[in-house]
């Protein structure tokens, strides 16, 4: 028995696994960042036929409104990214080939295998929504919510550990810092007025 | 003022109040424009002693739309390096989420006496969602991709630099102005904008702006400093000056379009004031009243909401306005300084003070669910809460 919802479902998640496969095959790496949007785009769709609307809301601030700008952000920082010459390696694809089978087979199993909970009755209004995802977080989920924001916290605390400890090093940065190179002409003039 | 709901057959005049909204603000939004850019020239040289455009049409007042079929017949140039399929979708995704968040702003309400001879008042909005003010945020925060895109497609260094300091701008205010937003959510206890507008019913102090009615809610400081946050953070994120720095003509050309001509750049130029009139309505909406009188005053009241609620609009682009003819450009550490040093730590406090206050002296929810907060009907919780922990 087909249900209606197929037809929704459907296009989206077709739209979904096309846009991530573009990802992966795009050789401009910015390309590949934008085709992210579409697909993060269908997938918010998705949420909205299961109506879940305030995680169709979430998806596109979070996800296309911050991450994916984070992204594409460090992409055009990175050096010849403007270089069209410039190839996507895939090196490691026949290692990769066997690990996607598996894992998606594996996926498959378990999906195939889990018992379902039938749906008992018509989803809760977003307001609902809102308020059960609320109260679930400070209540019954309130560990795993503060586990999550613990680790995000330590890899926040990681990645400025790391960024500080790249500075130290006299390597030539790869970022242009302005103030780098005015404190940089300032010295060359200091320099040359002390030569005079 | 009550309207009588004429009705013929299934269609009656409340069921199309949603796609009458919906002409509205779009017809208003694309048609507004050219008089919003001929109000900005205008005040902007009045303000600088000039006379400012005053040839075409009477005060000038026709200069932009002769502009814009200027813009329309010009020549589509496409430089030979650009990145092409980029290049054309850039203006497209800089105008559509602007014109997308409209759709659930509500601007007026009207009053519609029913068959049962019932009053009911419905709010004029394309979309009455729940969530409207996360709908807009979430489109609002798209609008980045056009100017991040036309900055990497043009394939030149200034339009790239304008790309990048707009991309960076774009985040580091998102955070303040989502904290306003929410800080105002949590004033008045709704997510849906129509909730939040008759929330504030009543007197100019019921508006979450000020908020200093005991009986209601009294917020005064903190409400003041998270509108004030907002203000800021809307002017940052529409890239208007003081903030203007993707495009700032001294260094860059003219940033992230220096490369788009004709009727890709003036898609450009309307998304920008688009998206102004979106935030100015979101400010209206949640800071200042809505569509409801300054006053509760038989006379004021009598003005339609529609027109209390333009004047409010009209009242932000003048601000838009002043604040370009008043003040410099910003630095760009100063830019970050003050988006990250000061706003980011603000309104956090104001959050949390709101909080605060709302849980110990206003709190709107019943009892009943505030004190059991581990026992939701488990049948509704468990379903969708899955998901979000899988995230």
């Amino acid at each position: 028995m087909i249900s209606p919802s197929i037809f929704v479902f459907a296009p989206l998640a077709s739209a979904a696994l096309f846009t991530a496969l573009m990802v992966v095959r795009s050789r401009n790496v910015i390309h590949a960042g934008y085709w992210l949007l579409p697909c993060l785009l269908a997938v918010a769709g998705l949420f909205g036929s299961l109506e879940a609307h305030f995680f169709v809301v979430v998806q596109i601030l979070i996800y296309a409104g911050a991450i994916l700008i984070l992204i594409l952000f460090a992409l055009m920082l990175t050096r010849d990214v403007m270089d069209p010459k410039q190839r996507q390696t895939t090196k490691f694809a026949p290692l990769a080939v066997p690990l996607c089978i598996f894992v998606g087979l594996g996926g498959a199993l378990m999906m195939a295998r889990a018992p379902w909970p039938a749906i008992q009755a018509a989803a809760p209004g977003p307001a609902e929504q809102t308020k059960a995802l609320g109260l679930g977080l400070i209540g019954d989920y309130a560990l795993p919510f503060e586990v999550a924001s613990l680790i995000l916290l330590a890899a926040l605390i990681g990645a400025i550990c790391l960024a500080k400890a790249e500075k130290e090093p006299a390597a030539p940065e790869p970022v242009i810092d302005l103030r780098g190179e005015i404190e940089l002409e300032e010295s060359v003039s200091a320099g040359a007025a002390d030569g005079h | 003022m009550v309207i009588q709901n004429y009705s013929l057959g299934p269609i009656d005049l409340a069921s199309i109040i949603p796609y009458v909204a919906m002409g509205t603000i779009l017809g208003f939004i694309l048609l507004i424009v050219p008089f919003v850019i001929w109000f900005e020239r205008v005040v902007i040289a009045l303000m600088q002693d000039r006379l400012g455009p005053n040839r075409v049409g009477p005060r000038g007042l026709l200069q932009t739309i002769a502009d814009g079929v200027k813009l329309f017949f010009k020549e589509d140039l496409e430089p030979a390096a650009v990145d092409r399929s980029l290049y054309y979708m850039a203006p497209v995704l800089a105008l559509i989420p602007a014109l997308a968040a409209g759709a659930a702003l509500p601007f007026a309400s009207i009053s519609l006496r029913m068959a049962d001879g019932s009053v009911k008042s419905l709010p004029l909005v394309a979309g009455n969602v729940n969530i409207g003010i996360l709908f807009i945020l979430a489109l609002s925060s798209l609008q980045v991709y056009g100017i991040v895109l036309a900055g990497w497609a043009s394939n030149n260094k200034y339009s790239l630099l304008g790309g990048l300091r707009s991309s960076a701008q774009m985040i580091s205010y998102e955070l303040p102005m989502s904290l306003a937003i929410l800080t105002g959510i949590l004033m008045s206890g709704s997510l849906n904008l129509v909730d939040v507008v008759n929330s504030q019913a009543g007197s100019i102090l019921d508006w979450n702006f000020f908020k200093l009615n005991p009986a209601t809610g009294f917020f005064f400081p903190l409400g003041l400093i998270a509108g004030m946050i907002y203000l800021v953070a809307m002017v940052a994120e529409t890239n208007r000056a003081p903030f203007d720095l993707p495009e700032a003509e001294s260094e860059l050309i003219a940033g992230f379009h220096t490369e788009y001509s004709s009727m890709k750049f003036a898609m450009f130029f309307m998304g920008e004031y688009a998206s102004m009139l979106v935030v100015s309505g979101i400010a209206t909406a949640l800071w200042f009243g809505g569509w409801h009188a300054p006053f509760d005053f038989v006379l004021w009241n009598w003005i339609p909401g529609g027109i209390w609620f333009l004047a409010k609009l009209t009242f932000f682009i003048g601000v838009y306005v002043w604040l370009r003819a008043t003040l410099p450009r910003l630095r760009y550490d100063a830019l970050m300084n003050i988006g990250w040093k000061r706003l980011l730590p603000l309104s956090i406090v104001v959050l949390f003070a709101v909080a605060t206050v709302d849980a110990f002296f206003f709190t709107k929810d019943t009892p009943a669910a505030i004190s059991a907060p581990a026992t939701p009907p488990s049948g509704t919780l468990t379903p969708m809460a899955a998901p979000g922990g899988g995230q």
